[in-house]
């Protein structure tokens, strides 16, 4: 999703009421595992956080110090940045990708169904179709990339081919280079 | 036609009994060394810890700006040469290496004069005796080849197992080096070593093999 994404795709950025901040707020404690333990130090509830417009029904949430925290998008869930999700690794469930695949996710290609099933990959198989899901790489500690599930991970196994997660946000995409935006 | 099996020939009721005895000894091997495996090597847990400090502070390449253990994958070539320090933090995967050495066969000079003399009874011509000598010492300054298996203990293999399998693979002599940890085979096998390994054992598939090349070792070894 952001393998073409700079400066120029804002369109603006807005300060929002606090009733809208606590909604959200909610929402995200809501949606992901665990995360209202460590909201506080996330997005504390003094200071108010920001929503940055971009292109293409597009919402940014970044934190009062400029730090894009977490993404939406018309069709997808709330789903965290990559370097939110280093920092805090417990709050997406994981899904592991074998070795040949990394270079393919790195370049933005979406996850095929045998990425998931061939020996050196693990498929959490508790998971639904349309979850949000970090995607980790075969022998490596740190996530790779984020995805949403196009399928649930029982029809991943039973099918076997065809695109199984969909590639929202991967390492060094245009997200992660993005600067702060104070 | 499936006979019932008290009337089943004899020889086949032994060889399902040993085949079935070889078959649980390998299959548990490898699942428990792999279940070992991931749980000594398992990455930050999934759910909460609470012993750990959140936000855990990740180490970013100063080149490519992803985390360290990615910087195999980044286009930037200064970026692979910070490799190195990288490897420190993150251990590269185990693999299994085959490296092909050759070596020279000992003149035994006297062991073709003792063939010789069991060949001709006694009384025959000293000098006929002395050529065939020569000959034969010329004719066993052969130079071998040896295939070198490394790594297999990382993944579990029992080694003792292994030279058993390869002797009856290939039928030459297979040796257990104890310090380094390395199979040594006589003959030169690294093509179907790729082949053999993932057949063997299950837990170890044919990425993980390496092939390193020729290891300069001038050894010496008995003749056979």
């Amino acid at each position: 999703m952001f393998k073409k994404f700079d400066k120029e795709d804002i369109t603006g950025s807005t300060q929002l009421k606090s009733s809208v901040q606590k909604g959200i707020r909610n929402k995200l404690v809501e949606q992901f595992i665990d995360l209202d333990k460590v909201i506080e130090e996330i997005l504390p509830k003094k200071e108010n956080f920001k929503v940055i417009k971009g292109r293409d029904h597009l919402e940014l949430i970044t934190a009062a110090d400029g730090t894009v925290l977490f993404i939406k998008h018309r069709d997808y869930p709330y789903f965290p940045t990559l370097k939110l999700l280093h920092q805090y690794p417990f709050i997406l469930p994981h899904q592991q990708v074998d070795k040949g695949a990394i270079k393919f996710v790195l370049n933005g290609s979406h996850i095929m169904c045998p990425g998931l099933t061939s020996p050196g990959a693990k498929l959490d198989e508790t998971i639904e179709k349309g979850a949000i899901v970090a995607i980790m790489a075969e022998g490596k500690e740190h996530a790779l990339a984020i995805g949403s599930m196009t399928m649930s991970a029982a029809d991943v196994k039973s099918i076997n081919t065809g695109i199984g997660v969909d590639n929202l946000h991967y390492l060094n995409d245009g997200l992660w280079n993005l600067p702060k935006q104070a | 036609m499936l006979l019932p099996h008290s009337n089943r020939p004899r020889n086949l009721i032994q060889k399902s009994k040993t085949a079935r005895k070889y078959r649980s000894t390998f299959c548990c091997l490898p699942l428990l060394s792999a279940y070992i495996f991931f749980i000594i090597s398992s990455p930050i847990a999934l759910i909460m810890n609470t012993e750990i400090e959140y936000p855990l502070t990740v180490r970013y390449c100063s080149v490519c700006t992803m985390p360290l253990e990615y910087c195999e994958y980044s286009d930037n070539k200064a970026c692979q040469k910070q490799l190195a320090n990288c490897k420190q933090e993150y251990k590269a995967l185990p693999t299994v290496q085959l490296l092909t050495s050759s070596y020279k066969l000992k003149l035994d000079p006297y062991a073709a004069k003792r063939k010789q003399a069991r060949k001709t009874p006694e009384g025959k011509n000293a000098k006929n005796d002395h050529n065939n000598v020569k000959n034969c010492i010329t004719r066993n300054d052969k130079v071998k080849e040896a295939t070198h298996v490394l790594g297999l203990e990382a993944f579990g293999v029992d080694l003792k197992e292994a030279c058993k399998v390869f002797t009856k693979k290939f039928g030459t002599r297979c040796n257990v080096v104890r310090e380094t940890g390395e199979l040594f085979i006589h003959g030169n096998f690294v093509c179907q070593m790729f082949d053999l390994i993932p057949e063997k054992f299950s837990n170890i598939s044919i990425r993980d093999i390496v092939d390193k090349g020729v290891r300069d070792v001038a050894s010496d070894s008995d003749e056979e």
